[in-house]
């Protein structure tokens, strides 16, 4: 089975209403998606999505990912696309970094493995298909402000919440999680996520200054802040931004700065990476969050078939990016929030599949 | 003074001799070069070039320079080139990561500091410290007789640093560098570049093979751990390159004692401003500098030519005149050259100006 052709699409996906990061100091407003479709000489399709949050979060943006594709996809076109580690060391080789720009074309090949073994993803990646959580995104703002995006997200199911706080001002994060401590409900849990916003001292006043011993995440920019606050306070540290490959993972474990990660194919380069993410934190018993960047249900699905594959002791809520959007380019498809989980599809493969009309025009088509 | 308009310009610049092979089997015949130019509303305008050596080499390749500049180029409108920290600034908040592609974005603003107020930009940097910086050759992979001609043919012209590129099979490397060293004359200085291209193994026993010879071992692995692995099992001089990607790594090298020399590449670390306080936090630290970059044209020399005028002459190893690799040319003058030593400039910016003969029509256009 060789690769025959590599289509990819550009999808504007607006979000519902503008989202706020941690601080206050990054707004997002639409989201600049990737879809990709591969082929093989025999008649299978894969399909993979690469989809960056804006261009400000992570070092990914969606320019990016098509400049890429023009030096990945020919490289990778004659290639069988079920030897997925194959696959990854040509990507590598012809394109050092960019790790983001591969993701897509990783998972389309993983739907195609899975089509072509009549499984699907989540029993590939060792998995029985649990049911996942999934967890609200709660925009920062004043404490009443979160508090009420708290109980609209409660109103729709959702038990697990992630609050994004962080600043300059210690006194305002210690109020905003004062505040929602209190209003959380038995069942309930909340990660604070600060997305490297604090500087170490601000994490100390804060986390020493409440009596909440909920996840915090990504507490500052580096592994070695991250690192020095992790020791220094009682709530366990999640960290996400500052691990880009397995080395960083190895470093943020053998330095102690974290008890859970994200795993998130974009930032990592797909599924084949962030599988190895995920059975390292399972070795050395972390709590992870398994969700993608950001996308529509496609990419969305891919994350979900991980998650659901990973033990639950190892696993905290995922969070979806569709429900952040006003569109929907694959309406029907892939995972759903039900009553506050999803549950992967269990069909061969990924399980979505695009209708290429709904797309628009290709932006690019390598092969024949 | 605002910045009014940015053009992109794009061309090929095929190498002096063919064919240019280094590392684990890299080669490139043409590299693929990004020049900007940036215009203000008061007449100024400043050029900046970066060129990956192949898109293969490191995490940089030429269409990522584009794509990064639909994002880059609309933010930059409008603001003040001359507050190069505040450029810096907008574009590392515009856009996360991609170094690379920033740089010729930074140089440009730097090119327009310097005819803002009439100074060469070695002025800016500090002052003309090292009034002609040694040079290295590379002396390319070819049989060991035409490595030895060659150097020869550079020691007439006034060299006397040459590089060895190594790399491929450890084997072949020791015969090339028991050819190469035995024939330095006094006071030359040999450096065995691997380029990452050996594992650890390999690398300790070309080491142990060539211990009686005085050479410098450069980045003999891909990994800083497995070149600190290296490093404790030999006592060569070592220098690194490409696992210093940015300052946390510079203070990895200052805390470990990492390496006798690090290599400082424009492009790689982020540009003129980025690189600048990795050179003088490294000078503080007593460890010596090589200022370079991947590739380039007269424009990418020159911005070199200014950083390495102003790195202390103790601190400085040396440096390289890329244009001189290439038979087409990015702009005009390119820096002197004289005796194996690289001059800067004395006109005000950079002292170079686009060649547009050679570059062709813009590949891009924003502002008015």
């Amino acid at each position: 089975m060789r690769i025959a052709r590599v289509t990819a699409w550009s999808v504007a996906l607006p979000l519902s209403k503008p989202y706020w990061l941690s601080g206050g100091r990054l707004k997002f407003e639409e989201l600049d998606s990737t879809f990709v479709r591969v082929e093989t000489d025999d008649g299978l399709a894969g399909w993979g999505e690469g989809c960056p949050w804006g261009h400000t979060y992570l070092p990914a943006h969606g320019a990016g990912i098509r400049a890429a594709l023009e030096i990945l996809a020919p490289a990778l076109l004659g290639q069988d696309p079920r030897a997925l580690d194959a696959v990854n060391r040509t990507m590598d080789t012809a394109l050092p970094g960019h790790a983001y720009a591969k993701s897509a074309l990783d998972i389309a090949c993983w739907d195609i493995l899975g089509q072509a073994a009549a499984m699907p993803l989540y029993q590939l990646l060792g998995g029985d298909p649990d049911p996942v959580a999934v967890n609200s995104s709660i925009s920062t703002g004043t404490p009443d402000e979160m508090i009420a995006l708290i109980r609209e997200a409660r109103s729709k199911g959702y038990r697990t919440h992630s609050a994004k706080i962080g600043g300059a001002e210690a006194t305002t994060d210690i109020a905003r999680i004062e505040a929602i401590e209190a209003e959380l409900q038995p069942g309930e849990q909340v990660t604070y996520d600060i997305n490297r916003s604090w500087t170490p001292g601000i994490a100390l006043r804060v986390l020493n200054g409440v009596a909440s011993t909920s996840w915090v995440e990504q507490p500052c920019e580096t592994i070695e802040q991250c690192a020095r606050v992790a020791a220094a306070v009682r709530q366990p540290i999640m960290l996400d931004e500052c691990l880009h490959d397995f080395q960083d993972h190895l470093e943020a474990w053998s330095r102690s700065a974290c008890a859970g990660v994200k795993v998130k194919p974009n930032r990592l380069g797909g599924l084949t990476k962030a599988r190895r993410i995920r059975d390292l934190g399972v070795e050395v018993g972390w709590q992870m969050h398994i969700e993608d960047t950001g996308g529509s249900a496609l990419a969305d699905t891919a994350a979900i078939h991980l998650a659901a594959s990973t033990p639950e002791a190892n696993r905290l809520a995922s969070w979806l990016c569709q429900e952040h959007l006003s569109v929907d380019p694959v309406p029907g498809q892939g995972v759903r929030t039900v009553d506050g989980v999803v549950t992967p599809p269990s069909g061969p493969g990924l399980g979505v599949r695009p209708d290429p009309e709904g797309l628009g025009r290709p932006i690019a088509v390598y092969g024949g | 003074m605002k910045i009014t308009r940015i053009s992109v310009f794009r061309t090929d610049l095929p190498y002096v001799g063919g064919e240019y092979r280094w590392g684990a089997g890299n080669v490139i015949a043409t590299a693929r070069t990004s020049v900007i130019v940036i215009e203000t509303d008061a007449g100024h305008s400043g050029c900046g070039e970066f060129c990956p050596c192949g898109d293969a080499y490191m995490e940089a390749h030429s269409e990522g320079t584009e794509a990064a500049a639909r994002l880059l180029a609309p933010a930059l409108l409008g603001e003040d080139p001359r507050q190069v920290g505040r450029i810096e600034g907008v574009m590392d908040a515009t856009l996360r990561g991609h170094g690379y592609a920033k740089a010729p974005f930074d140089a440009a603003c730097w090119d327009i500091l310097g005819k803002a107020t009439g100074q060469p930009v070695w002025m800016l940097l500090g002052g003309k410290l090292t009034d002609g910086a040694a040079m290295y050759r590379v002396a390319p992979q070819k049989p060991p007789d035409e490595m030895r001609r060659e150097m020869q043919a550079h020691r007439a012209a006034g060299y006397r640093h040459f590089q060895i590129k190594v790399g491929a099979d450890w084997a072949g490397d020791i015969e090339r560098i028991r050819q190469t060293v035995p024939n330095l004359e006094p006071g030359e200085m040999a450096f065995a570049d691997a380029n990452q291209g050996w594992r650890v193994d390999g690398a300790l026993r070309v080491a142990r093979a060539t211990r009686d010879l005085d050479y410098v071992l450069e980045q003999p692995c891909r990994s800083y751990e497995e070149c600190q692995q290296v490093r404790r099992r030999t006592d060569l001089p070592m220098k690194l390159d490409e696992c210093i990607t940015d300052m946390r790594m510079a203070h990895r090298v200052v805390e470990d004692k990492g390496a006798e020399i690090v290599c400082l590449k424009l492009a790689k670390q982020g540009g003129l401003s980025k690189a600048r306080r990795m050179r003088d936090y490294l000078v503080d630290n007593r460890i010596p500098v090589v200022a370079e970059d991947g590739w380039g044209g007269e424009i990418c020399t020159a911005t070199l030519a200014h950083f390495a005028a102003s790195t202390p002459p103790e601190m400085l190893v040396n440096t390289t005149d890329l244009h001189n690799y290439n038979t087409r040319s990015t702009g005009r003058p390119g820096p002197e050259t004289a005796g194996g030593r690289l001059y800067a400039s004395d006109a005000p910016g950079l002292g170079v100006e686009p060649d547009y003969e050679s570059l062709g029509d813009p590949v891009a256009v924003y502002g008015a």
